[in-house]
């Protein structure tokens, strides 16, 4: 698991975004509102990290509906929560040590 | 309108693409360097270029990807996928991040260095047809080939420039001090191997055969100076 991290930005938010089921065009939209359009996933940068994501398992197809041309959709495994929150103590750790700076000790 | 193009480079390709479009030329199809227009509204569609890892077919995971976020699949040949959007629905690029556009650089000079390796292979087997089948069309292919070799070659350097700009912007040490540069050894060792098989007849059998040899050794220092490039991470 070490390895795993740090997460990309993009990464990072496309976990965030299917924490419940959520489809492509919503991943986008989810992120570009949460960052305040900071972070655009172009479609190619989200396509090659679905399936690298579905393919490590941190992610999976939530459902699937060809027939009614519903959208696929997509949900974090508990795999992929175990890496979220890991990166989310990393994370915690540097906000930690930046007070630091502020202290100026 | 259809216009003839040879593009191997996909980001002059895209830009070319749409300056087309920004005139009321919407690109439409592709064949064979052949592209065909459509009048648009000047500026209606954004294009850009993706590289499939399958000869000539598409997922249709991919499909249906590209059609959920309004994105048209207009042609696809060989490795290349032509894609275009609606200007109107917002900007149009398909990698935003370093990371992504690595892999992406990544996965066309692959497909660059395995097109020249086959070419080179090729072009060996047409050197010896050459030399036995006398005529101008193994004369002539043999010098395309070659042609061909050099620029993919010269690609695969440019691919590593990109490659090692985007690195150094993420801070990563880059491949820039090891020699990234296609050996000009390479490069006249494949001219004067088709200079001899074109005045085959002029000369005698004994500088013919000392020339090739010539000719061989420059190839293969040219190949031995550039194999760097074949195997840079």
């Amino acid at each position: 698991m070490e390895k795993n991290i740090p997460l990309t930005e993009a990464l990072f938010y496309i976990l965030l975004a299917v924490r419940k089921p959520n489809h492509g065009y919503g991943i986008t939209q989810e992120v570009e509102e949460l960052t305040d359009n900071r972070v655009t996933l172009g479609p190619g940068t989200l396509y090659g990290a679905i399936q690298s994501l579905v393919k490590k398992g941190w992610i999976q197809i939530y459902s699937e509906d060809t027939e009614s041309r519903k959208k696929k959709e997509y949900l974090i495994t508990e795999e992929g929560r175990l890496i979220f929150n890991e990166e989310v103590k990393r994370l915690k750790e540097l906000l930690h040590n930046a007070e630091l700076m502020k202290e100026g000790k | 309108m259809i216009k003839f193009r040879l593009y191997y480079d996909k980001d002059k390709e895209t830009l070319w693409l749409n300056e087309m479009a920004d005139q009321g030329y919407a690109m439409t199809g592709f064949f064979a360097g052949f592209y065909t227009f459509e009048k648009c509204e000047p500026g209606e569609y954004r294009y850009q270029v993706d590289f499939s890892e399958k000869l000539f077919a598409l997922g249709t995971d991919y499909r249906e990807f590209m059609k959920e976020m309004n994105i048209e699949i207009v042609q696809q040949w060989f490795f290349w996928i032509i894609l275009r959007k609606k200007a109107s629905e917002g900007e149009f690029q398909l990698y935003t991040d370093i990371d992504s556009s690595i892999a992406h650089y990544k996965k066309i000079r692959t497909l660059f260095k395995a097109a020249a390796i086959f070419e080179m292979i090729l072009f060996i087997i047409e050197c010896i047809c050459a030399t036995n089948i006398n005529g101008f069309w193994p004369v002539a292919c043999a010098i395309l080939l070659a042609i061909i070799i050099f620029f993919m070659i010269r690609e695969v350097t440019t691919i590593n420039k990109i490659i090692d700009k985007l690195k150094e912007r993420k801070g990563e040490p880059s491949d820039r001090c090891k020699n990234s540069k296609a050996s000009p050894l390479l490069a006249s060792g494949l001219l004067l191997n088709s200079c001899i098989i074109l005045i085959d007849d002029g000369i005698s059998s004994y500088i013919k055969y000392s020339l090739q040899i010539v000719a061989i050794i420059l190839m293969l220092i040219g190949i031995y100076q550039t194999r760097h490039i074949f195997y840079q991470d």
